[in-house]
């Protein structure tokens, strides 16, 4: 399977020569004919108006991040306990989020979490399901990234929103 | 029964019924040591000799969790060739799909070991009852995968590696 890779507006990326991260705002095509990106540091507000692809820097999380939802019908069926997104562009996909951690030993990880139907009781059965299908996504993680990447997943919990107005 | 197999077995008798988060935790820590012990035990087996009957206990106490976890970051990815590996082992194979669980299990249990029994705050609310169900879940599949691989000769790579690859770089 290709892999779509092209920078896209509101993706978080590092910039060479600059410090923190900046989401692309926007892309246009430039005098030369090729692509720029108009970018902007998500903490110090500054903006970078005309920045080119060799500049942009993607870091595994953000890789992961555009890969998943490629890869995801590549891994069907879906644990039947996981909540999809009911709007977006990736509506009718599973709801997902990335974070970066660390494990115990310093070395870095990539988090992913997954939401669990709160409707749905925990089961060891569900949970085989889950491990088979993290299994599944994770060994196509694996094909795309660098093998040194440490991706980790989890599966977190939210209240349904009649126990959380209780 | 070997102990693993009793401590697969405790995790499970821990999450039945409505499990408390002390039962969630050492559930956990009981499904990571079952696979420690699933692979300290073979790894005896391999490298030390039934006679005299202490030498095997021996062989197991020798190893140690975090350079086990570091020779299984080299088994992660399957069709390819261990990493670190020196050339002289002979072995040109590659990691098979069932061998890559096995590590990456091994080194996901332990790191959930970890916050079962030493993160007292939970700060970040992974102690649930999912997150202990997917850590036994997670050692059921290793012991299903290790049974199938155990007899291959990546496996017998990988048993070394656990116990020896932390002296693989000295020259000969």
């Amino acid at each position: 399977m290709k892999l779509y890779f092209e920078p896209s507006k509101g993706d978080h990326v590092a910039v060479i020569g600059y410090s923190g991260e900046f989401e692309i705002k926007q892309i246009f095509v430039g005098a030369d004919s090729q692509y720029h990106y108009r970018l902007a540091s998500a903490f110090s507000g500054l903006e970078l108006d005309d920045v080119i692809y060799p500049w942009l820097v993607y870091s595994d999380e953000e890789r992961i991040r555009k890969v998943i939802p490629q890869l995801l019908p590549e891994c069907v069926p879906w644990p039947g306990d996981l909540q999809k997104l009911h709007e977006g562009p990736n509506a009718g996909s599973l709801k997902f989020e990335i974070s970066s951690g660390e494990m115990r030993d310093g070395s870095p990880s990539v988090i992913v979490s997954f939401f669990a139907n709160p409707n749905v009781l925990p089961s060891l059965d569900r949970a085989d399901s889950r491990i088979a299908f993290y299994k599944k996504l994770r060994d196509r993680l694996r094909a795309v990234l660098d093998p040194e990447s440490w991706i980790q997943f989890t599966t977190k919990e939210e209240r349904s929103l009649l126990s959380a107005a209780s | 029964m070997p102990l693993a197999d009793d401590l697969l077995a405790h995790s499970q008798e821990l999450l039945s019924g409505s499990p408390s988060e002390i039962h969630m935790r050492r559930a956990v820590s009981a499904a990571y040591y079952a696979l420690f012990h699933l692979l300290a035990s073979s790894v005896a087996e391999q490298v030390s000799p039934d006679s005299p009957i202490g030498l095997r206990g021996r062989t197991q106490r020798a190893l140690a969790h975090s350079q086990m976890a570091t020779a299984a970051r080299n088994f992660l990815t399957q069709g390819k060739s261990p990493s670190n590996l020196p050339k002289d082992i002979g072995f040109t194979g590659h990691v098979s799909p069932r061998l890559a669980n096995v590590a990456q299990s091994f080194v996901d249990l332990q790191e959930a070991r970890y916050i079962a029994d030493y993160d007292v705050l939970d700060a970040t609310g992974e102690i649930n009852l999912r997150w202990a169900q997917e850590c036994l879940a997670d050692a059921g599949a290793a012991f299903r995968d290790w049974n199938a691989e155990k007899d291959s000769q990546g496996a017998r790579v990988f048993l070394a590696a656990l116990i020896l690859s932390k002296h693989w770089g000295k020259e000969s």
